[in-house]
């Protein structure tokens, strides 16, 4: 059998790339190579136009004003809708996540419309922005391990209808109220962890590289990258544990000072 | 710190709250550092705006300050800046990089005879020090990505530099205009020197911070926005081939001890600075040809058998610069990596550095989050061995050149460690 070829696209690398974002796109694509399959990563800046044939497509986080303008750019472009309806698979984090949902607040006064693809609203928050380590105890349909990674936003996203990705075990995840984060369907993986989430989570990235190849794809690293990120996992999801009732303490104090003020 | 406290009481200067307030800061400082919770600044510095929350204006009130602002470089120029002024008397200047209020406070406490203050500002800070202290000027380098859980994102803080600018006509600013954000957050400053030191790292302004269109760059690092008409201003000041020209025929050659292409840039700030305040050229390029390390930075020391270059780095753009600069053929790299609150908690800027010239070198991880680097070098395609303990990390290296590169707390930890003042 000839080595398949897989397309991945990272979207607007410009705009969305605060958190590292970038590694997720190497890093599937050390995975695919690793189970002998060519992958091909394509960065798409804001002056490009977005590939409609790409098998997986990252969008990562951003400040307010890029995530305005990528917001825009995707919207006039059209070419992630089209690729969306296709059946491509998108994992979307954080900026993301809030982009292909039906809307999201900027700055103090206004709300943009997403682009729309699941429904998840995302509003603006009075509480303390979400900070910190996040784990996730993810839906039983998908088979994984816990999903580890790294928080940082302050909007607060609402499910309309659909399922997430996992219950919140420590962390914020979508909103304060909601405990759970992220969101799942056959196609998006959307989630607020970043870290890159898929350096922490080297199943959920062969989960994706499955859905978009159609077979089963395992680890097939070598040894010591293996033993690198169990160690690493180990060690986030300890400290993730450990700081669990600190957070919320603290969490609590905050809240308590916003009432008083 | 040095508060001499004999003479603490006599300073009539000093109201007698800021007196009682220094006395305590310095008691406090002492208990620090008996139980060895650190240099005793940062308490000390606590205490002291504790106990006389006006205490920066009051001690900046004596003396002329002059601010050194970035998210890399600052503490390697403000060391600089403070040598090539040298000649102007002595000088009180943060050299440790305690470069928040309570640190800024305690340095101007502990010189009491200076007349002039060079002092390395938080890039959060700034503008909140420009409005207490009035300095008379304000060196700005870059601005990049640093501590992304903490400081606001990079955009933001250019806005807060460009307000706390507005409208303060009695300082002149001296900006490296070849750094998009920093033009960005200078360009309404009424009282500017522009000095254009060439490329610099840009990967956090690509798009334009007027419009967010895409900034085009030359070669030689002047940009320009293709939606607005954002771009490089006309010079003051231009660094070309480790040359500095200036106006009136102003032109030196720009020499240091310290490696680098940045450290380069870092000088001719302070080249520029001693120009604008009327030091003789030749002087001032003394006094940086002095300077070989700069608080354990670039340092070379003995640990057993290996011959140790220390190097800290704090974000992309320093990691980048420093892999960018350094030759690492046959030696042994360690690299250590930290994310307590002065590292910024998320380390996911990792993956926005280049590895990829370790490629085939001995490589070892090291230090509380060894873990993140170990994959982030894995997915790169480099074999890295994990060792936690940074001094194992080093005397573990078969060769016995070592060049090891720390983010800040796992730097400062190790310079303690191996005894490095």
């Amino acid at each position: 059998m000839s080595n398949p070829k897989l397309s991945i696209v990272t979207l607007y690398p410009d705009l969305l790339g605060t958190y590292g974002d970038s590694g997720n796109g190497e890093i599937l694509a050390a995975r695919a190579r690793f189970n002998g399959i060519d992958a091909l990563v394509r960065k798409v800046s804001s002056d490009d136009k977005i590939p409609i044939d790409a098998d997986i497509y990252l969008i990562g986080g951003g400040e307010d004003g890029p995530q305005q303008s990528a917001v825009s750019l995707a919207q006039k472009d059209g070419g992630l809708t089209e690729a969306y309806k296709r059946g491509a698979q998108i994992l979307a984090i954080c900026a993301g996540f809030q982009i292909i949902g039906l809307e999201f607040p900027v700055g103090k006064d206004l709300v943009i419309g997403g682009l729309g693809l699941i429904p998840v609203r995302t509003v603006r928050s009075i509480m303390p922005r979400c900070v910190g380590e996040l784990l996730v105890l993810p839906d039983s349909s998908l088979g994984l391990p816990l999903v580890s990674g790294y928080e940082n936003h302050s909007g607060q996203s609402e499910i309309i209808s659909g399922i997430p990705l996992g219950r919140v075990m420590s962390g914020v995840g979508n909103s304060y109220v909601s405990k759970v984060d992220g969101f799942i369907n056959d196609t998006v993986i959307a989630s607020y962890c970043h870290g890159p989430i898929l350096a922490r989570n080297p199943d959920l990235a062969d989960l994706i590289l499955s859905r978009a190849l159609g077979r089963v794809v395992g680890d097939a690293g070598d040894y010591s990258l293996t033993n690198a990120i169990a160690s690493y996992r180990n060690e986030r999801i300890a400290f993730a544990c450990a700081s669990k009732y600190k957070r919320e303490w603290n969490q609590l104090v905050a809240r308590f000072r916003d009432l008083k003020g | 710190m040095n508060i001499d406290v004999n003479n603490l009481m006599r300073r009539s200067q000093y109201s007698f709250r800021l007196r009682v307030a220094l006395l305590l800061a310095r008691i406090a400082g002492e208990i620090s550092r008996k139980f060895r919770l650190g240099a005793g600044v940062a308490l000390a510095g606590k205490v002291l705006l504790l106990a006389s929350p006006t205490a920066l204006v009051e001690l900046s009130k004596s003396i002329e300050t002059l601010f050194i602002s970035a998210t890399n470089g600052k503490t390697t120029t403000t060391a600089l800046c403070a040598a090539s002024l040298a000649s102007l008397g002595p000088i009180a200047t943060n050299g440790l990089g305690n470069n928040m209020s309570g640190g800024i406070a305690i340095s101007l406490a502990s010189e009491p005879e200076a007349k002039l203050a060079v002092l390395e500002v938080d890039e959060a800070h700034l503008g909140d020090l420009i409005k207490k202290m009035r300095p008379t000027y304000v060196v700005l380098m870059n601005l990049s990505r640093d501590q992304l859980d903490r400081v606001s994102e990079v955009r933001n803080l250019a806005q807060k530099w460009a307000n706390a600018l507005y409208g303060a006509h009695d300082l002149k600013v001296i900006a490296n205009i070849s750094d998009p954000l920093v033009h960005f957050a200078t360009r309404e400053a009424t009282n500017i020197v522009r000095i254009e030191l060439g490329l610099t790292w840009n990967l956090d302004a690509i798009a334009c911070p007027i419009c967010d269109g895409t900034l085009i760059f030359t070669s030689c690092g002047r940009y320009g926005c293709i939606s607005c008409d954002f771009g490089s201003p006309a010079p003051d000041y231009i660094l070309k081939d480790r040359v500095l020209l200036g106006p009136n025929g102003f032109k030196v050659g720009v020499y240091v001890e310290l490696p680098g292409e940045f450290n380069i840039q870092n000088a001719a700030m302070a080249l520029c600075l001693a120009n604008e305040k009327g030091i003789a050229t030749s002087d001032a390029q003394t006094a940086i040809s002095s300077i070989r390390s700069v608080s354990g930075r670039y340092q070379e020391v003995e640990y057993k058998r290996h011959n140790v270059t220390l190097l800290m780095a704090k974000n992309p753009a320093g990691w980048s610069a420093i892999l960018e600069t350094f030759d690492f053929n046959g030696k042994c790299i360690v690299l250590g990596l930290n994310a307590e609150i002065a590292d910024g908690k998320d380390t996911s800027w990792i993956y926005d550095v280049d590895f990829a010239k370790l490629k085939d070198h001995e490589v070892k991880v090291t230090s509380k989050r060894a873990y993140d680097l170990a994959v982030r070098l894995g997915y790169a395609g480099i074999n890295c061995e994990i060792i936690l303990n940074q001094l194992n990390a080093i005397d573990s290296s078969r060769s016995s050149e070592v060049i090891y590169i720390g983010n800040y707390t796992a730097f400062q930890k190790l310079r303690r460690h191996l005894g490095v003042s």
